[in-house]
């Protein structure tokens, strides 16, 4: 039990890390979604079945402390560790230095998928009250998009060192806590 | 290479895709409301502490990169300051026509208003939804709907939600926001809306106005929800298509709303 509370407690800061810390030290302040790349990483790493509830709830603590609409993280995350969990069985390999790169991908292609159905949700329920992208274009400006890529690459990295000791923190409690 | 043999519930799945859906479709303002109250209530010390430390450190690492220009800043600040004492003298004219203006356009300066200073704590960290959370809530009297404002009268949103010590206020580039503004030096008037972070886009701007570029964009009192008078940005370019039935400006905010670190509520006028 106490080590469940220690990894909800890890999502609840790490999204006030993201939110509160971060986002003053990142150009355009716009921050990668940390919780998202641990879940990326850990659905690329165990499965589905045992990381669903924590896609979930890591979804829950985005949406509560980054005042969005309740729903529109936790049902993201658990797409995107869906389809992170059903390529990696296909693209994982043994080869440690490989996989890193593969995951690395994939948490790209991941935090992309997020961000855009979470702007579908949201231009979905603001079609009522006639809110729309206007003239000044895209989500994604080409700067913006490098930069961001750059910086969730280099933050992917360290996630991806520190998983490691994570790991070891938690591992006699995975198995316990598969849902 | 870590896995397990995956199984899922493909029901459940589905079940939890159709509960979601209807949380976030049906929007049940009331229920999330009370829980991210608590949960903003647990959060609070912890992001004002970090939210001041990481500003802090943001501000150690300009200072260090702006040692490097010291000296050719200061060249150029005496040369400036030489400039500036010239021109100190003929301020004072203008700023005595400054005050009739002022009152002839009813701009709103600070004093007019009782204020609540407040930190930034906190802020949307991907710019789908232009926010700031600030360090002033229920118990400081801060009220769904007040303006928020920086330096001498410059509109940067409006308070949303209310919690215990905090309050996360809406910024103008919010694609929810929505307000009534009037060109200074032209009269136009308009509504501002938000553009998803980018901007700010001034529209319904009827095509016998005029609106020029580097035009100063102020608060209009219509609606009732922004005293008139408070400065929202200037005009970066105008798309006057004789076609269309309204004009349309891309606006520059008067501020960048990324570096607030303090900003003021206004409670009520005084």
């Amino acid at each position: 039990m106490s080590k469940k509370i220690a990894l909800i407690s890890l999502f609840f800061f790490l999204v006030i890390l993201q939110k509160s810390f971060l986002v003053n030290l990142f150009f355009y302040n716009s921050v990668p979604d940390i919780s998202l790349l641990v879940i990326i990483i850990w659905s690329a790493k165990k499965s589905f079945r045992s990381m669903w509830i924590w896609a979930l709830i890591a979804g829950f603590m985005v949406d509560i402390l980054s005042l969005s609409q309740i729903g529109l993280s936790m049902v993201s995350f658990l797409l995107v560790a869906f389809l992170v969990d059903y390529l990696s069985k296909k693209l994982l390999t043994d080869n440690e230095i490989i996989d890193f790169f593969i995951i690395m991908l994939l948490a790209i292609a991941g935090t992309f998928l997020a961000d855009f159905l979470q702007l579908l949700f949201f231009q979905i329920m603001n079609f009522s009250s006639g809110i729309e992208v206007g003239i000044l274009g895209s989500m994604f400006p080409i700067n913006k998009l490098l930069v961001y890529l750059t910086e969730e690459s280099l933050i992917f990295a360290i996630i991806y060192g520190c998983q490691k000791k994570i790991e070891n923190i938690f591992s006699r409690h995975w198995e316990k806590v598969i849902v | 290479m870590f896995k397990n043999n995956s199984f899922f519930n493909i029901k459940k799945i589905l079940l939890f895709l159709i509960l979601s859906s209807l949380i976030i479709f049906l929007n049940y303002q009331v229920v999330s409301y009370s829980i991210r109250k608590v949960f903003m209530y647990v959060a609070y010390p912890f992001q004002k502490i970090s939210f001041r430390i990481s500003d802090e450190t943001r501000d150690i690492y300009l200072t260090l990169t702006s040692i490097a220009n010291l000296k050719k800043q200061n060249a150029e600040l005496i040369k400036e300051n030489n400039y500036l004492l010239a021109q100190v003298a003929s301020r004072d004219d203008q700023k005595k026509e400054n005050k009739v203006l002022r009152e002839q356009l009813r701009l709103a300066p600070r004093d007019k208003y009782d204020l609540e200073t407040a930190l930034v704590i906190g802020q949307d960290p991907r710019g789908l939804e232009s926010w700031l959370i600030i360090d002033k809530g229920n118990r400081q009297g801060i009220k769904k709907g007040m303006p928020v404002i920086v330096a001498e009268g410059i509109l940067v949103g409006k308070i949303e939600e209310v919690y215990i010590n905090s309050s996360k206020v809406t910024l103008l580039t919010n694609p929810r926001s929505s307000i009534n503004v009037v060109d200074l030096e032209t009269g136009a008037k308009g509504v501002l809306v938000g553009e998803y972070s980018l901007g700010l886009a001034m529209n319904m701007v009827e095509q016998a106005e005029v609106l020029n570029v580097g035009d100063k964009i102020i608060t209009s009192d219509l609606g009732g929800i922004f005293p008139r008078g408070l400065l929202v940005g200037s005009i970066q370019q105008s798309n006057s298509a004789s076609d269309k039935l309204f004009q349309q400006a891309i606006i520059i905010p008067q501020v960048k709303y990324a570096n607030l670190s303090v900003v003021s509520v206004i409670k009520q006028k005084k």
